[in-house]
Parts: C-alpha cells; structure tokens; sequence
C-alpha cells in the first residue's frame, strides 16, 4: 500500500532531480528551459496572478462539465426512447465529437457576446459526446432477465426507468464523465486561446499565451502545471463521485481485498 | 381443495414459428391442475423453455392459445391486465438479481412494483428471505453472495408475492450438484407446504424424477410432448429416495423415453 504511493513519488523526484540537473549542467538559458526551482519560485512569486487565472480556468471547466452532464444525460434519455430517434440523430452527435473544438471555437466566441457563456460553450461541446454515447449505451444495456421479471410484475415504463435502467446505465455514465472531466478542461483551455481575453476574465492559457510572448517560461511552465494540476482534480472528483455511486455493487469500484 | 381439481394452465395448440421459418414447437396441448409439479425435461433447444414462457405471457405463441386458471372467472387471463395479486413467479437461469439493490430490496421488489408498501410489505419480505434461509443477509449485496444463495434470494423473490403458479426455467443448472440436490429438496418441501403449483423445466432426468408429480418428455427440435411420467405424489423426496430402486426405475424409464426422442429426431 505504502509503496502504490512511494513508487509514483519516487519517479517523480527523480525525474525533476534530473531536470535539475541537465539544466543547471549544461548552463540552459532560463528563457529556454527554467529548472525547476525557477519554475517554483515563480509558481509562488507570481501566486496572485496565477490564482486568479486558475479559479477562471476551473470556474469555466466545472460549469462546462456541468452543462455537459445535464445535456448529454437529457440528449441519451431522447436517443433511447426509440431506435428512429437514435438513428437519425446520432449522426448529428458524432459530426460534434469529430469537429475539432479550435476550428468553431473562433465562430462561437463572435456569435456569443459573453465571454464567459462563449467559453463555457465551446468547453460544453468538447466534453459532451462521451456523456451522450456512455449514458445511452448504459440505458440500453440492462439484463434482459431483469426486463422480463419487470414485465411479469407489470412495471410502468416510469418504474421501469427509475428503478431499472437508471441504475443499470450509471457505470456506464461514470465512466464516460471521467472522460469528459478532462475534456472539459482542454476545451476550455482551447477556448481561451482562441479567444484570448485578457484583464479579469484572463485563464490559465492567457498567461500561457503571454509568458510565451513575453519569455517568461518560469511562469508558463508554472501556468502548465496548474492547467495538469486542474485536469487531475477534475479527474478525481468523477472517480470520487462514481465511487461514491458504486462502491457497493460495481466490479469496477468494489474494493479488492 | 375442491374434488375436481381446478386447472392451473390450459396450453391448446400453442405452438412458435420463428419470424426466420424456423419452427421451435410444434403445436402443443397441455392441461395443468392446481398442486401438480410438472417437469418439462428434454434436451437443448427442445422448446421447454419456450413453452414455459408462454406460459408466463413472455413469449406469445404463434397460433394457438394459453390460458391461466380458465375456470376462474375471478382471475382474468389477459397478462397485461394490471390486477395486484400476482397469480405467478418466474425463477430464471440466473438468479436475475439487481446487483445495485440489497437482498432485502431485490426481494421486496416485486410487491413494490405492486404499490404494497410499508410494514405489511417488510413482514412479508422477512418471511421470504426466512423461508429460504437468508435471514441473516439480508442487507447483503448479491455479488457477495454464492451462486446457490443467490438462487435462493431468486426464489424469495418469487415467493414474496405469494403467487399461485411458479414457473422454474433450469434455475439450478449452473449450480454444482450437491447445491442442486439441496435446492431442489427445498423446493419440495416449499410445494408442499405452500400448496404451490409448479411447472419446472429441466434437462436432468434426475432432478425430474426426484421433484416432480408428472415428467413431460420433450423431443429435439421442432420441440413437441413425446412422453409422460407420473411419479407416485406419495413418495418421500429425500436423500433415501435418490438411492431407491424405486428412483432408478422411474430414471430408466425416463432415459428409455429420451432415448426413443433422440434416435426419432435422427431418422427424421
């Protein structure tokens, strides 16, 4: 147990104790690659601005996640209510999941005059195809004894649903919002980009875009490390959230002795 | 009970064409009476299990009719009808579980889909779970279980609902032997003392002979009643019994009748 967390810890050490190292060696230029310990020192120098650029950054990335959620849960609900609904829809799911994010984005942001909206949409889009195909793949797969035993009890297409093919369908959602969860945030970040706003409403990319500008890579190495940081606690709050959900039942969350 | 007895199901040239041409049955008539346990034994893809699902309304049969309890004008036929009392319980292959739910919840299920809610709804629940020995798991989650106890939950749930007719398809088959050969005699006793009606469906010979009042003898496909076996309702089900000379001849006379299925389907 102890070693699941040292090994990984150890890794990483290494891996910047080395950075260190190659840079400090070979008298790396600053612009080029910081060490570490400059990358450090402006995470905490520049903390002020970096924070503020971080809450923007995840602000947009949980309601983008959030949106997604609740529109692709809602678009799987409409899919499965008929196979003539599903197919001539899903190819319309599909065309969103295979157009990249940074080709519309731009569209999105001069037809949305909000900006937070505009980049919450683009965000939105990047991170709901997994919800819609895991959500109505889970609808549909529920064990066909089950279904028989809900019709011999005469159930209602409403208990039937409820207690019957929302249970059935939720590990198959679980997974698809662990997806999404890192989605989101890329297409925020894309987003960001593109739009490049700058003063209060300024992201992580933002500082990204102008660290770059400006050679100041101790700051964008700094701002790339909470951009990861960010798409790791995404991720963790969907596996909490789907262990909370299925710790008790699913293979995929039951504690292995 | 009354002195004729009353029939339980009544199958009248029922028989399953599939949509491909294949035909699965061929046209069969049947007649059940109230407190029988009859095994429909045969080899796979005989159409046994066809017509058990017929008889729960799950399948519908190509041509022909099935009717539960015909004489009761009480009991209405239709299986879409929406009265409360469930007259039948269906036991799976599998044990059918919801893996989500506890024991107590998968069993309370059918009443629930019923509206019987509350303390009447516990109670009966207990009772079930009690009558097939899970008392004490009763907030256990079904994967926690063993195959063999997870059947038995299967069978409290179908109890739950005090049905009149229980429907078996193969529920022990993928159960090792010393587990079957226990859930079977407790099936007995559950139609004994429950005054149940039981139609089973079985590809053991044994199981057939140890459990059943009459033994329906089905031939390879297109599946069709070649044969029937009374077996003496007098007879104790117990361990003695499967080692009885009485146990191996009404076997014989079983397999003697399977074997005549087989080798006719052959020259066909």
């Amino acid at each position: 147990m102890l070693w699941r967390v040292f090994a990984p810890l150890l890794v990483g050490l290494a891996v910047l104790g080395a950075w260190h190292a190659l840079v400090t060696l070979n008298d790396v230029p600053v612009y080029l690659v910081p060490s570490p310990v400059a990358v450090a020192n402006a995470l905490v120098a520049d903390w002020p601005l970096l924070s503020a650029s971080l809450l923007v950054t995840l602000r947009i990335a949980l309601l983008a996640l959030l949106l997604a959620l609740i529109l692709g849960v809602c678009i799987a609900f409409v899919f499965v209510q008929s196979r003539q609904v599903e197919m001539s829809l899903f190819p319309y799911a599909i065309l969103l999941q295979v157009t990249p994010i940074v080709s519309i984005a731009p569209l999105i942001i001069i037809w949305v005059k909000d900006i937070t909206l505009a980049l919450v949409l683009c965000a939105t889009m990047a991170a709901l195809f997994p919800i819609i195909s895991n959500t109505s793949q889970g609808l549909r797969s529920v064990d066909p004894g089950l279904l028989d035993l809900f019709r011999l009890n005469r159930a209602s297409r409403w208990q039937t649903l409820i207690r019957l093919r929302i249970p059935s369908a939720l590990p198959y959602f679980f997974a698809g919002l662990k997806v999404s969860s890192g989605l989101a945030l890329i297409g925020t970040v894309v987003a960001e980009f593109v739009a490049g706003t700058g003063g209060s409403q300024s992201g992580l990319a933002y500082q990204i875009l102008m660290a770059g500008i400006n050679l100041n890579m101790p700051r964008l190495f700094a701002a790339l490390f909470l951009i990861t940081l960010s798409g790791v606690a995404l991720f963790a709050l969907s596996a909490w959230l789907a262990k909370l959900a299925l710790r008790n039942w699913h293979e995929s969350e039951v504690a292995h002795a | 009970m009354s002195a004729s007895p009353r029939v339980a199901v009544r199958i009248h040239g029922a028989d399953k064409v599939y949509p491909n041409g294949v035909r699965a049955l061929e046209p069969v008539d049947l007649e059940i009476a109230q407190g029988e346990f009859v095994t429909l034994l045969g080899p796979s893809g005989c159409g046994k299990s066809t017509l058990l699902r017929m008889a729960a309304g799950l399948t519908a049969p190509s041509s022909g009719a099935v009717a539960l309890w015909p004489d009761d004008p009480s009991f209405r036929q239709k299986p879409e009808s929406t009265t409360h009392d469930d007259p039948l319980a269906f036991v799976f292959q599998q044990p059918t579980l919801m893996p989500w739910a506890s024991l107590e919840r998968n069993v309370r299920l059918p009443l629930e889909l019923a509206g019987t809610r509350g303390a009447e709804a516990s109670e009966r629940v207990r009772e079930a779970l009690k009558l097939v020995g899970l008392s004490d798991f009763a907030d256990a989650y079904p994967r926690q279980l063993s195959g063999g106890m997870q059947m038995r939950a299967s069978i409290a749930r179908a109890l739950v609902s005090a049905p009149r007719l229980m429907l078996m398809d193969e529920p022990f088959g993928a159960l090792d032997e010393i587990t079957r050969n226990r859930l079977d005699q407790d099936v007995r006793e559950l139609w004994a003392r429950r005054g149940l009606t039981v139609m089973f469906v079985t590809h053991s010979l044994y199981e057939a002979v140890f459990l059943s009042t009459r033994v329906l003898v089905m031939s390879p496909r297109p599946g069709r009643i070649i044969g029937a076996l009374h077996i003496d309702p007098a007879q104790a089900r117990d361990d003695a019994f499967r080692l009885s000379p009485r146990f191996a001849h009404w076997c014989r006379q079983l397999s003697g009748m399977l074997d005549g299925a087989t080798q006719a389907s052959a020259r066909a």
